[in-house]
């Protein structure tokens, strides 16, 4: 395995060759999507729609962040498949993406207005709500939680903050094995959550393409362990970890904030790109690949989802029920950053297989 | 006589018996022993014992219990417990001495350590991936902050001119920000220069200090000057002060900025490591520590030439 930075390129980062072509999946990782309906968190529909191999994805358009996001997110949750009534007493882990917030740049950031419309929804389902998060470059996670405008809603509304990058751990094998990773070390909060909510920005990333709720896990992993930035990972190869990482943590559903979005030089030094829109879903992999058409990106050219593809949950639209706004009415081409790694990307264009 | 909150915090070290970042959580190599750095610079060195004897707690059954799954402590974590270690041997803590194989034991995790050559990335980032220090995770990448550590480890235990230094140093240097400042340990990725921040830019001129001046390494101390004053939490606003601190611009205002940010509602709570951190950084434009660790550069010093010697001498023994 080569050297890499931080920010390296991944190993199957969109290329034309067939993602990952050859890695034998182990046969948990099929058992993803299936978690959420074990623990009894959906609804009945929901549970016949996976049955038949489909997945619903709730896209809302024209959102602000001043707007009724409560409501936005109680009914793309519901849409979602997400029985609410089943939250009461669960342990719900919020995940926004904190990575390097800036007060010059907050749409590098899950805005704080979503992550407290979350938490109202779940404490109103009569869950316990921690929200949590290790910060992949910055070490000084109070830092974070000022800059990213987070502390200040926590602290008003009292909600607790897990800080993921320093909690003790625990070991959970890697149910992906796709990197030569044996496990993982969790933080306790992860570990111990009924239910994970990633909150992922909506962004363009300058190695992977896009990153949404399946990369946002990266987060998950504790700099204690892993360091600043989460090296290691790296050096497993991005696509391979990320899709190791939601194998081993099955019960988890996805809000984005797509609202003030970034596009160009993702996931820190892009461009704001607005785009008014929340996506919300039960399965990972079915909202990423929305999110990934909502930006004007083939979702199977993406290196880990073209790893989730059937195994974490489906891509193909043909197997993701819309609900909300039309996708389509909403979707804007996102400027992908000019390099050879993530030409090919783009919706229609010669070997993405979508029209 | 008016308590401060400096008085309330040193207070809280001082009778402690877990030193964790947060509070609920178990203690840890780095809140301890900056716990015990902050007692011991503001002379309350016996009340540092227990964060000492923490740290070598700490430090040992890590290294007794290492597995695939439950890894050795890692050398930045060993390079924090050279460092306090050595500054209460040299303070003359009352267990200093009885910790000397544990000293002996950091010091060989911490040079066992070391990052990878990545070369072959030469071409996609801004900084020299051929230079070689401390990573986080052995068998990854040298990074800024590990690095720092590893060098100031070094500096307090005499070898301000060890090779493993040096190239600390150098590495430091070289993952400096072109407008001056420092992050994590990228400069520029695929052409875009990355940004500055405060805690790594802090400790990269806390581990510069002792350094002969070199023009190199101005822009960097331009940036904290310019900037230290956006620093609001315990972790950026110590380490950026005391990197002015290292060299002589300790500012005004420094310590009204530091009981604002103890007196500062965090949601994730403040451990004993942010009040470590505060309160070390508040010993001011002496800060003892750094002054100790200035000394060892000098080799004018008799109780750091002897901590060296015992260290080299029990070195010798292990090859």
């Amino acid at each position: 395995m080569a050297t890499r930075m931080s920010d390296e390129r991944p190993s199957n980062a969109g290329g034309r060759d067939a993602p990952c072509s050859g890695i034998r999946i182990d046969r948990r990782a099929l058992l993803v999507g299936g978690s959420l309906a074990a623990a009894g968190l959906l609804t009945g529909s929901c549970r016949k729609l996976g049955r038949r191999g489909r997945s619903p994805v709730f896209v809302a358009g024209r959102q602000t962040y001043d707007g009724p996001l409560v409501a936005t997110l109680r009914d793309g949750l519901i849409a979602g498949g997400l029985d609410l009534a089943a939250m009461r007493g669960k342990r719900v882990l919020l995940k926004p993406n904190l990575v390097e917030p800036t007060r010059a740049a907050p749409y590098v950031t899950t805005d704080p207005r979503v992550v407290r419309a979350a938490a109202d929804v779940f404490r109103s389902a009569g869950a316990h709500v921690v929200v949590g998060e290790g910060p992949g470059h910055v070490r000084d996670t109070d830092m974070a939680l000022d800059a990213s405008g987070l502390n200040a809603v926590l602290v008003e509304d009292r909600i607790p903050f897990a800080d993921l990058n320093y909690e003790e751990t625990g070991w959970r094998p890697n149910s992906g094995r796709t990197s030569r990773l044996d496990g993982f070390h969790f933080p306790r909060s992860v570990l111990e959550a009924d239910l994970i909510v990633s909150m992922p920005k909506m962004k363009t990333h300058h190695w992977t393409g896009v990153t949404a709720s399946l990369k946002n896990l990266y987060g998950t992993i504790p700099g204690i362990r892993y360091g600043w930035p989460k090296n290691v990972l790296h050096h497993a190869g991005i696509p391979q970890s990320v899709f190791d990482i939601n194998a081993s943590l099955p019960r988890m559903i996805a809000i984005v904030d797509g609202i003030e979005c970034m596009e160009g030089d993702g996931p820190i030094m892009g461009t704001p790109k607005p785009m008014g829109a929340i996506v919300v879903g039960t399965n990972g992999a079915a909202v990423d690949a929305t999110v990934c058409r909502l930006m004007g990106v083939a979702p199977e050219r993406i290196g880990y989802l073209a790893l989730a593809a059937d195994r974490l949950g489906p891509i193909d639209a043909a197997r993701i029920e819309p609900r909300g706004d039309d996708w389509r009415t909403l979707a804007r081409p996102f400027t992908l950053l000019d390099v050879p790694h993530l030409h090919g990307l783009r919706l229609g264009e010669p070997g993405s297989g979508t029209p | 006589m008016t308590r401060t909150w400096l008085d309330d915090c040193l207070d809280r070290l001082a009778a402690r018996d877990v030193f964790a970042y947060r509070p609920g959580l178990p203690s840890a190599s780095e809140p301890a022993a900056v716990s015990a750095l902050a007692l011991i610079a503001h002379g309350r060195i016996a009340e540092a014992t227990r964060a000492l004897d923490e740290l070598e707690r700490l430090h040992g059954a890590a290294n007794r219990g290492a597995t695939d799954r439950e890894p050795a402590r890692l050398a930045w974590e060993s390079a924090w417990a050279l460092s306090a270690w050595a500054f209460a041997d040299r303070r003359g803590e009352p267990g200093a001495r009885r910790r000397d194989a544990s000293a002996k034991e950091a010091l060989r995790v911490l040079m066992a350590s070391s990052g990878k050559d990545g070369g072959e990335t030469q071409s996609f980032v801004g900084h020299d991936p051929t230079l070689i220090a401390w990573p986080w995770v052995d068998g990854t990448h040298s990074w800024l902050e590990p690095t720092a550590l590893g060098v100031l480890a070094l500096k307090a235990v005499g070898r301000f001119d060890d090779r493993r230094a040096r190239n600390g140093v150098r590495l430091i240097e070289d993952r400096q920000l072109p407008g001056g400042g420092c992050n994590y340990g990228n400069t520029v990725v695929l052409g875009q220069v990355l940004r500055a921040h405060l805690q790594p830019t802090g400790m990269a001129l806390v581990a510069w200090i002792g350094e002969p001046s070199r023009s190199e390494r101005v822009r960097t101390l331009d940036f904290a000057v310019r900037h230290w004053r956006a620093a609001r939490t315990a972790p950026s606003l110590g380490w950026i002060l005391m990197g002015l601190t290292a060299h002589g611009a300790w500012p005004r205002g420094a310590n009204d900025a530091l009981g604002q940010a103890a007196r500062s509602p965090s949601a994730a709570g403040f451990g004993e490591y942010h009040i470590g951190l505060l309160t070390l950084a508040a010993t001011g434009p002496s800060n003892p520590w750094l002054e100790d660790v200035r000394r060892a550069g000098t080799d004018a010093d008799e109780s750091i030439r002897e901590h060296a010697v015992r260290l080299r001498s029990e070195e010798r023994e292990v090859e």
